[in-house]
């Protein structure tokens, strides 16, 4: 966007919301152990306690002691570090990376972040102390060992298994919607007071339900509690107060904050804050990507709505509600170690909210809301809220329209997902139609059902071509030169290319087994060793059934996803080893293998062929089945593992894994050179699009992987 | 091999969207009568096949000298030089170059494989209101591939427009117009003398086209290319408008683009083994070009300035 564009822009935002971005974008990115402090302490002091119970007790006592905070123009308050743009820190997950990157953190080249020189001693003299041996990264790390699947997964990073391992879970859509405004914390520990009656402790069986549900409960009050801290913040900055119009803006907020998160909102800036609440009490509970608050524009509305209607409120000081609300999503980073920050750049946190799309009993569900939010994030050009927009058959042409609006401006949302691919999708899975008419979206794409629906996008990342690699080199990983995969046999004996292809789909399916190993024991270890009492306190089925989500409570399972990255390079190698070898016989095998062993070097005329073969996205049949082929054969394959309550599902979403899994794969049949960036999702290589004279185009790549991507988001995430 | 009807292009651009309304298929006729020196594409004016070679990529590691059949190429220390005298363009230097230094331009493509490729888009044009424009090159030194292209494209029900600079016989046109939903029509100069200066032809048999299509019924788009020196003045302009005015009495004339001239095709040029006439030129400037707007917005017509 050009300046001039920009200035409008900012000349379009209320004055106060200007002057908050613009204090925002001075704010450099800090590590906060306020968090970590309180939950050493709490596991300190209760060694022999059940974990439900210490992890409760410990989001309690960040709840009690964390700093608190009120900007000067703040209407919407509260963050879980009592700092903006504070990522927080939690040991008890992993904390040896920050170990190795205490020094340097802060100049790092992707996502730098500030520790204060005292935290960096706390950090070494009390909490990293604590915390040898104990950690779910140590714990992952140690059982994968021995299993003996650490070199293709952390050492080789071939499949990259850190994830789950060094974050918490995150990646689901909080039941907002219909847990949390319709009960508040007081409500939801209610329902767990009414539930514990149910259970009986000298029953063994149900143990571990009473755990859970007095962990809901302390959480619960945790929260409370934590709303009557910013209560009193604001009364105490409003008696202080020398403008007129800031102290009534801070009696309200001490008004909304005496009453939220405990009870339930009743009016539209309560909603706002009982939910940016619920945002802070998942960052407190995990530093985790993707706790993605659904459908706004539906829930909200009617209590804007009503506010409208009562003359409570006008509509652009709703506006301007929403506005502190959004730039709110933008104060938590995810703190990632220095390598993670690469395959998820940007401290983004994935927080998706969603506009537009149809009722759970069918028809257009867009209002006011849906289009004030856009107008919101076009005007704002910040990088968080995430906002996807559904688009149905029924949406107007003024909605698509407004849509356009704010994808003109470069911000790169909306994403825009089309209604009918994604319900079809999670009615194939058994959801009921009005919960999948009622679907949001989670992270980057992922489809989900707030507050019913628990699932992981991914614990494993890895890629396609490296098992063409294999098949080319009889199980050697070309940049280390380590046999890391299956030996399938000297692939000059290779007689037709269908048993190349067999020997490349069978060390796809070993890297699959491998993923499918880590998943399950990552699951385990969250399961036994990271419980999730605020997460479970907003899922559907969790208190009812008296399980944490990590037990299965929740109402719909799914996955976790297996993320894999590279569907271009695969389709471009395959067709060029059928092309060259098996039908032109112009390279023989033995001279491909050599070629690829010296990353083309010597070999120019080779990798020219190679690349004149052709090339995935330019509509043509040839080289898309294999992609088409590729994706179906995969997601039947990892369907075929059972996570801990649900088969494993595939993503093809590498996000910006695509880059650092490039660093694993050496030179492919394809003509890429090794080590450098695969394709990302589904759509053409670079380049690959303007290498013949005679057409394909944006056209071939906007259009061709239509039914392809239908095919493997249906067979990506959700269900039961 | 040449089969009848086939047509020599150079180029077919999908998803193109600065030539026509909406969405749409270009498609680049290799031949042109005009040598207008700023032309961005040069490998459009000949319309046999040509040889393109791109200094930038390659290595001198003589592979294409070596393959040559008729020994066009020869490498001297720190230079590839290419003498097209007995060259048949049978394209051995292209395939056996390893870094993709040697282009060959201009293949044969039957109707049917062209409607096949424009088909895909169909769905484009229906909702972007696009549809396919011949271009290039000259579609009308095509005539009979042309109009059964036009034809072809028409039975399908998709949008045609051409591009044209007008310098043919009238007689051409008018096997064209009646499947033609749109005239892209270049008015360089209205000045005869001048305009032979730099395209190398007068413009009397263009004026006189125009004023015959102006006299029918086909939506009319008037292309001005703004050239430093040559037109980019209000006097030139001004003729222009007074042109129009004159004969448009139809009024179906629906715009008037101003095309600022830049220099996207020099490179071309050299790997051709042309000369750039125009090596000093710049692109006019948005105050100049707002002004020469002005005086055909002066003259009643819908005036845009096309920025590439």
């Amino acid at each position: 966007m050009d300046s001039a564009a920009k200035n409008e822009n900012q000349s379009a935002l209320p004055s106060r919301i200007n002057r908050m971005k613009n204090d925002f974008l001075k704010i450099k990115p800090s590590v906060s152990i306020d968090r970590a402090k309180a939950t050493t302490e709490v596991y300190k002091e209760n060694p022999n306690l059940p974990v439900k119970i210490v992890r409760a007790k410990a989001f309690h006592r960040a709840c009690e002691t964390i700093p608190i905070h009120i900007g000067a123009d703040e209407l919407i308050v509260s963050n879980p570090s009592g700092k903006q743009r504070a990522g927080v820190f939690c040991p008890e997950i992993s904390w040896r990376w920050l170990e190795t990157e205490l020094d340097t953190i802060h100049k790092r080249i992707q996502d730098p972040y500030v520790i204060d020189e005292e935290d960096k001693k706390t950090l070494k003299e009390e909490i990293f102390p604590f915390w040898r041996g104990k950690s779910i990264d140590e714990k992952i790390y140690a059982q994968l060992e021995d299993l003996g699947v650490l070199p293709l997964t952390f050492e080789s990073g071939i499949i990259d298994a850190e994830l789950k391992a060094t974050n918490g879970a995150g990646e689901y859509a909080p039941g907002y919607c219909n847990i949390l405004i319709k009960k508040g914390f007081n409500g939801i520990k209610k329902e767990a007071k009414k539930q514990l009656k149910r259970f009986d402790i000298a029953r063994p069986d149900d143990i571990e339900s009473i755990y859970f549900l007095k962990s809901v409960v302390i959480a619960c009050d945790a929260m409370v509690l934590l709303g009557k801290r910013y209560a009193r913040l604001a009364k105490n900055m409003a008696a202080k107060e020398a403008n007129p119009r800031r102290r009534s803006e801070l009696e309200k907020i001490t008004a909304v904050c005496a009453r939220i998160p405990g009870e339930p909102p009743e009016t539209f800036h309560e909603a706002l804050q009982m939910v940016w609440f619920g945002q802070v009490a998942h960052y407190l509970e995990e530093n985790a990507p993707s706790y993605s608050p659904g459908r706004i524009d539906q829930y909200f509305y009617p209590y804007y709505e009503r506010d409208l209607a009562n003359s409570v409120i006008t509509e652009e000081e709703a506006r301007e509600l929403l506005y502190c609300f959004m730039l709110k999503f933008n104060e938590i980073p995810w703190l990632l170690n220095e390598f993670a920050s690469m395959y998820y750049a940007g401290y983004m946190a994935f927080q998706n909210i969603c506009v537009g799309g149809q009722k759970p009993e069918g028809g257009d569900a867009t209002n006011a809301l849906s289009y004030m939010v856009l107008d919101c994030a076009k005007n704002l050009q910040l990088y968080q809220p995430s906002i996807a927009a559904r688009i149905h058959n029924k949406s107007s042409q003024q909605f698509l329209n407004k849509i356009g609006e704010v994808v003109k401006t470069g911000i790169g949302f909306p994403a825009n997902h089309f209604d009918d691919t994604t319900i079809k999708m999670l009615l194939s899975y058994g959801v009921d139609p009005a919960d999948a008419r009622d679907f949001c979206l989670v992270g980057c794409v992922e489809p989900g059902i707030s507050g019913k629906l628990y699932q992981w996008s991914a614990v494993c990342l890895t890629n396609f071509p490296i098992a063409v690699e294999f098949a080319l080199t009889n199980g050697v990983q070309l940049v280390s030169g380590n046999k890391l995969g299956l030996e399938t046999s000297d692939p000059k004996a290779f007689e037709t290319f269908e048993a190349f292809e067999a020997a490349v789909k069978k060390q796809l399916q070993n890297i699959i087994r491998v993923s499918a190993i880590t998943t399950i024991i990552t699951q385990q270890v969250h399961r036994d060793h990271l419980p999730k009492p605020i997460v479970s306190s907003v899922v559907d089925g969790c208190v009812e059934s008296g399980k944490d989500v990590m037990m299965g409570g929740a109402k719909y399972n799914s996955g976790p996803g297996i993320i894999i990255a590279g569907t271009a390079d695969y389709a471009n190698s395959m067709a060029a080893v059928k092309k060259l070898v098996y039908e032109d016989k112009s390279v023989t095998m033995a001279q491909l293998c050599e070629a690829l062993t010296n990353n083309f070097e010597g070999f120019e005329m080779i990798n020219k062929l190679c690349k004149e073969a052709p090339k995935y996205g330019n509509d043509d049949d040839y080289v898309d089945d294999f992609a088409r082929d590729v994706i179906d054969f995969i997601s039947y394959e990892i369907k075929s593992f059972q996570g801990l309550y649900t088969p494993l599902a595939l993503g093809t979403l590498p996000v910006s894994s695509h880059t650092p899994q490039g660093l694993v794969v050496g030179a492919l049949p394809s003509g890429r050179k090794a080590a450098l960036p695969l394709g990302g999702r589904h759509q053409p290589r670079p380049g690959n699009r303007f290498q013949r004279a005679d057409g394909h185009h944006q056209v071939a790549g906007q259009d061709q992987p239509g039914s392809l991507h239908r095919r493997c988001a249906a067979q990506h995430e959700a269900g039961p | 091999m040449l089969k009848n009807g086939d047509g020599t292009i150079f180029n077919i651009q999908r998803y193109s969207v600065n030539d026509g309304p909406g969405i749409r298929t270009l498609v680049f006729f290799k031949g042109c009568p005009l040598r207008c020196e700023w032309c961005s594409n040069p490998e459009s004016q000949k319309k046999k096949r040509q040889i393109m070679v791109f200094d930038n990529l390659c290595t001198l590691c003589g592979a294409c000298a070596a393959v040559c059949p008729n020994s066009c190429i020869t490498i001297q220390e720190d230079k590839r030089i290419y003498d097209p005298k007995n060259c048949d363009r049978c394209g051995q230097c292209r395939d056996i170059c390893p870094n993709s230094a040697v282009k060959l331009v201009g293949e044969k493509i039957s109707i049917k494989d062209v409607v096949a490729i424009a088909e895909k888009d169909y769905l484009f044009y229906l909702n972007s209101g696009g549809g396919v424009t011949l271009g290039g090159g000259e579609p009308t030194m095509q005539p009979e591939f042309s109009t059964n292209l036009l034809k072809a494209l028409k039975k399908y029900g998709i949008h045609t427009a051409i591009e044209t600079c007008g310098y043919t016989e009238w007689r051409i046109f008018e096997r064209l117009l009646p499947f033609l939903d749109l005239v892209l029509y270049d008015v360089k100069h209205i000045n005869p003398f001048t305009h032979e200066t730099q395209t190398g032809k007068s413009n009397q048999r263009i004026l006189r086209n125009l004023v015959n299509l102006l006299g029918k019924k086909a939506p009319v788009i008037i292309r001005i290319p703004v050239i430093p020196g040559f037109n980019d003045d209000i006097q030139a302009m001004n003729e222009i408008g007074l042109f129009l005015n004159t004969h448009n009495h139809n009024a179906v004339i629906e715009r008037v683009d101003l095309l600022p001239y830049h220099k996207l095709g020099i490179n071309k040029y050299k790997a051709l083994g042309l000369s750039y006439k125009l090596d000093g030129s710049q692109t006019p400037e948005k105050k100049r070009l707002e002004e020469l707007k002005q005086t055909l917005v002066d003259h009643g017509y819908k005036t845009s300035i096309e920025f590439l």
